[in-house]
């Protein structure tokens, strides 16, 4: 990806021939080796990461004009902080392990925007490596450092993740690198939790779902399904599937419902959603799951006409070996399917995508990518009021 | 135990208004004037309030529990087993 990336885009081409030593990570294009003062006054090198704009892989003149910048607070060739450029504290994740602690800014004169990514890489580079030379007159920040073999980034996606190096939050998003999750059902709400997940690095995303995907269901998808695209009935998984396939790779369609035959297939899960209808296999299900020691969030709405308008409940329910029978007290497990023939199934978009982003919500606090001080393990949203009711277990 | 007789209050439950007896009501009370016909016998509610008083301003109600109520208190009571 990195040399791939670099050998398309003139400016960073560009700063390689230069000689930087430059590669791209998370999202960031990567400067190491860059010469600079510490207190001391002590030539050091540092790295420069600077999230890269990008549009199908080819870089736009840069939006940001600060930087971020992994070693100690750069200084003049005095051993005075630089405080005309430096801009705060930063928490920044590179890759290979650098953490960028420190946000650079500088306008350049005099349009005040960089044009392109060489422009603003030499403006940093030159400013640092400028106090450096004046101390050691052999530094240089262009060292044509041999170019590593191109150490493919480990990623699922087609083309990099410039969201998370633009929002700095790189230090976060490895903890929604897990191995395995499934998606039981993938109606309305589990096509949205796959919208949802599909934009981390979770490796392996299988959908499990025995439906075909029909012309009602095109109402309640992300997206907007063409005419082709509903004749001939695809499966669902397999549908969905194929959307988010350009995306990124590890999403595994099984085009079945799961029951006895089949629920082994969930033992190994890191975590499972469960967004089924029918009751009967949300029992079978949830007992199984526990059994395999595996963590789920189940999720459902119920929605009413009263009068002339709608009113329900939008519930969560997270299930962790730590709180099994708690979460089964809130979980329908005993209705029958049967029971249901009189009851207008009444569900609208934007609810199974309020349900799909609070369960999503859920494992990321599982994982710790948003803070979860209450501990709070279900969830309840009136639809008419304003309030999501939360319950916490012990 | 409070001497003061047993008042009346409104409360809603899926929007409709109701008056109510007693300082308390319980999950079983709420379910019958949601459902005065049982929608079946396996039927499973999700019975959450908001706008209650300072001892339960809000929350969820289970099987056998009961809360206390106020003027305005909204309850609603139905199934969560769609997605």
């Amino acid at each position: 990806m990195s040399a791939r990336l670099i050998s398309l885009n003139p400016d960073l081409t560009r700063l390689r021939r230069d000689g930087y030593d430059i590669r791209v990570r998370k999202g960031y294009l990567v400067v190491l080796n860059v010469p600079y003062v510490a207190a001391g006054p002590v030539v050091k090198h540092g790295t420069i990461g600077c999230s890269l704009d990008l549009e199908a892989d080819m870089t736009k003149p840069p939006s940001q004009h600060w930087v971020v910048f992994a070693g100690d607070q750069p200084c003049d060739a005095a051993g005075n902080p630089l405080d005309r450029i430096l801009a705060g504290g930063a928490n920044a994740d590179l890759g290979d392990g650098i953490i960028a602690t420190h946000t650079l800014s500088t306008k350049p004169l005099p349009s005040g925007r960089y044009d392109d990514f060489h422009h603003k890489i030499t403006q940093y580079a030159g400013i640092l490596a400028g106090y450096a030379v004046q101390i050691d007159p052999s530094i240089t920040a262009t060292p044509f450092n041999p170019v590593p073999p191109d150490i493919e980034e480990d990623t699922v996606f087609n083309y990099v993740d410039s969201a998370s190096s633009r929002a700095e939050i790189t230090v976060l998003t490895p903890k929604l690198q897990v191995g395995k999750v499934a998606i039981v059902g993938c109606g309305g709400s589990g096509s949205y939790i796959l919208d949802y997940l599909s934009k981390t690095e979770i490796r392996e995303i299988h959908l499990f779902d025995g439906d075909v995907q029909r012309q009602h269901n095109a109402f309640r998808t992300p997206g907007a399904m063409t005419r082709e695209e509903l004749t001939g009935g695809p499966y669902k998984v397999d549908y969905l599937a194929g959307v988010y396939a350009p995306l990124r790779r590890g999403i595994i369609p099984h085009h079945a419902y799961i029951d006895e035959s089949n629920v082994d297939e969930l033992r190994g899960m890191d975590f499972v959603f469960l967004a089924v209808d029918v009751t009967p296999a949300r029992m079978l299900i949830t007992v199984k799951l526990a059994e395999f020691g595996v963590p789920f969030v189940d999720l459902g709405m119920g929605l009413e006409l009263v009068g002339d308008a709608l009113i329900g409940q939008i519930r969560t329910t997270v299930s962790t070996p730590n709180n099994r029978q708690w979460a089964k007290k809130r979980m329908p497990l005993a209705g029958d399917a049967g029971e249901d023939d009189y009851q207008r199934n009444i569900q609208v978009v934007e609810l199974n995508a309020i349900n799909a982003a609070l369960a999503v919500m859920a494992w990321k606090k599982l994982v710790g990518f948003y803070a979860h001080p209450n501990g709070e393990m279900h969830s309840v949203l009136q639809v008419d009021g304003g309030v999501i009711i939360t319950e916490t277990p012990g | 135990m409070s001497d003061q007789p047993d008042k009346d209050y409104e409360i809603l439950v899926n929007t409709r208004p109701h008056k109510v007896e007693g300082s308390t009501i319980t999950f079983e009370a709420l379910v019958k004037l949601a459902y005065p016909t049982p929608p079946g016998p396996n039927f499973e509610y999700t019975l959450s309030y908001r706008n209650g008083p300072e001892q339960n301003p809000q929350g969820v109600l289970y099987a056998g529990q009961s809360a206390f109520v106020k003027n305005g208190m909204s309850f609603i009571v139905g199934a969560t087993d769609k997605s």
